[in-house]
């Protein structure tokens, strides 16, 4: 567990990642004012923070010196989901997830989804005061097994999702994250001692679209992905294929072959359908045709477990056993029909064993 | 008396030839005369090509003209063409010359000490918050994710 020290519902970025965290940067200001800047080193972006502003992602703070994570306990969405709508397929489906998030993200995607909190300021968006003892209670009041950190950047308020991870761990409640996985590889691995789970959203594979539309880059999230695995969390890939921007096959299928060679054939992955927002609201959604042809493409590349998000009733929404190719989890929308998988993951037809976290 | 009609018989013989000789030059004269017509008689054509050279030599001179006036033209478009250039370099010159008038400014400015910053814990933002409600957990949203 990460040394941190709270200050009231604020939170110091302490010893644990904050070891070797840089308060031994000093800039002159007008030539005669010392300031103190501190270096975030969470994610690849390393801002470096003049006293009193805040990170590229809006949340990590520079006060008097230190950095902090201001949004600590104070998510401004709390709600409970299926969990198919993280989107996790293979993660104990059909069961409720209490979902939570503050502000902040240290991506700024033009076709951002939850714009309103993803890139909004902490003190413009009302926000529940929940420490982490606080959510665990929640989830068990209500009789819900699952946890996610969502909706927007799960890892930019890295203490409060460990802590509130670290605290469910602890009463038997599993914790999953839903991220761009936009981050260093120490915080990462750290992370996974507590999270059970991870869907990640590779925007594309092109490091110039993560420039252009995001403000990041492919090289961490792909690293990211790796370090999940290596770590034992379960894993889920989602794709959002944006029609003109990436929705070229080639990179499609690029990813496709990654995931397969890096991860392995059976990791799920979604490919989602594009609706017009933020500041992409002059496209059209992407036509069903278009992620129709990726799934075919992931299929015949080996992935043995590819779905379509975003159009509800389609027949993808079903998970297939790769074997005998009968309907072991059907769904409907978010909505899970049938469920004829074992608790250790057989399919209830064959027997073939289907990848996942049923019990 | 023979010699006398043989002597006055010469003499009739060089006149005669002489006369001979006058005519014959008489004779060239007119063949001058008739060539000298000829050639007057093509003098109004050799004038008309006098006057075809030099309407010629008129079209060339317009025609270098317009030449030049055409490569004239063609340098302008060139400096037509990197005028945008020739604006923005004119452009930054302007903000330069406003950055150093600040700078000057800031410099000229009266020197004073700046106040010590505030001490003391600084607090983060404020950030407003309210109650969880139970209906908050269960309230339709639209949010990805």
């Amino acid at each position: 567990m990460p040394a941190w020290s709270g200050n009231g519902s604020r939170l110091e970025f302490g010893t644990g990642l904050g070891r070797g965290l840089g308060y031994g940067h000093v800039e002159w200001l007008g030539g005669r004012e010392v300031v103190a800047v501190v270096e975030c080193r969470l994610c690849p972006k390393q801002c470096r923070i003049p006293e009193g502003h805040a990170g590229d992602c809006r949340v990590r703070m520079n006060l008097d010196g230190r950095l902090r994570a201001v949004t600590f306990g104070l998510p401004v969405s709390v709600h409970v989901d299926p969990v198919e709508k993280k989107p996790f397929f293979h993660y104990h489906p059909g069961r409720r997830i209490l979902s939570l998030a503050t502000v902040g993200c240290n991506l700024h995607c033009r076709n951002c989804q939850n714009w309103q909190i993803s890139q909004a300021n902490p003190e413009d968006v009302e926000a529940h005061d929940l420490p982490p003892d606080a959510v665990v209670e929640v989830a068990e009041r209500e009789g819900i097994p699952l946890l996610a950190a969502t909706y927007t950047e799960p890892l930019v308020y890295w203490e409060y999702t460990y802590e509130v991870a670290a605290a469910a761990k602890r009463r038997g409640i599993r914790t999953a994250v839903v991220t761009a996985g936009y981050v260093n590889e120490q915080p990462a691995r750290e992370l996974f001692r507590v999270v059970d789970a991870a869907t990640v959203d590779v925007k594309a594979f092109d490091d110039r679209f993560y420039r252009e539309v995001c403000g990041g880059g492919l090289r961490p999230v792909l690293e990211f992905l790796r370090i999940a695995r290596e770590e034992g969390a379960w894993l889920e890939v989602s794709n959002l294929v944006i029609p003109g921007m990436s929705d070229d096959l080639g990179k499609v299928r690029q990813l496709v072959r990654w995931v397969r060679d890096n991860l392995g054939a059976d990791t799920p992955l979604h490919f989602l359908r594009f609706h017009p927002q933020y500041r992409l609201e002059n496209l059209p959604p992407t036509p069903v045709a278009t992620l129709e042809a990726a799934w075919t493409l992931a299929r015949e590349e080996g992935l043995r477990y590819v779905y379509l998000g975003n159009v509800p009733g389609h027949e993808s929404e079903n998970t297939r056993c790769p074997s005998c190719r009968a309907v072991v989890i059907g769904r409907a929308g978010y909505r899970v029909r049938e469920i004829r998988v074992t608790p250790d993951g057989k399919c209830g037809s064959c027997g073939a064993a289907i990848t996942g976290r049923f019990a | 008396m023979k010699a006398q009609e043989s002597k006055a018989r010469v003499a009739t013989a060089q006149e005669a030839k002489a006369r001979v000789a006058t005519a014959q030059e008489a004779k060239a004269r007119v063949a001058t005369a008739q060539e000298a017509k000829a050639r007057v008689a093509t003098a109004p054509d050799a004038k008309a090509r006098v006057a075809t050279a030099q309407d010629a030599k008129a079209r060339v001179a317009t025609a270098q003209d317009a030449k030049a006036r055409v490569a004239t033209a063609q340098e302008a478009k060139a400096r037509v063409a990197t005028a945008p250039d020739a604006d923005a370099r004119v452009a930054r010159r302007g903000l330069l010359k406003a950055a150093v008038a600040a700078v000057a400014a800031v410099i000229a400015r009266p020197r004073r000490v700046l106040a010590a910053p505030p001490r003391g814990p600084r607090p983060g933002p404020r950030i407003r918050t309210r109650p969880l409600a139970r209906e908050d957990l269960y309230r339709a949203h639209d949010r990805a994710g």
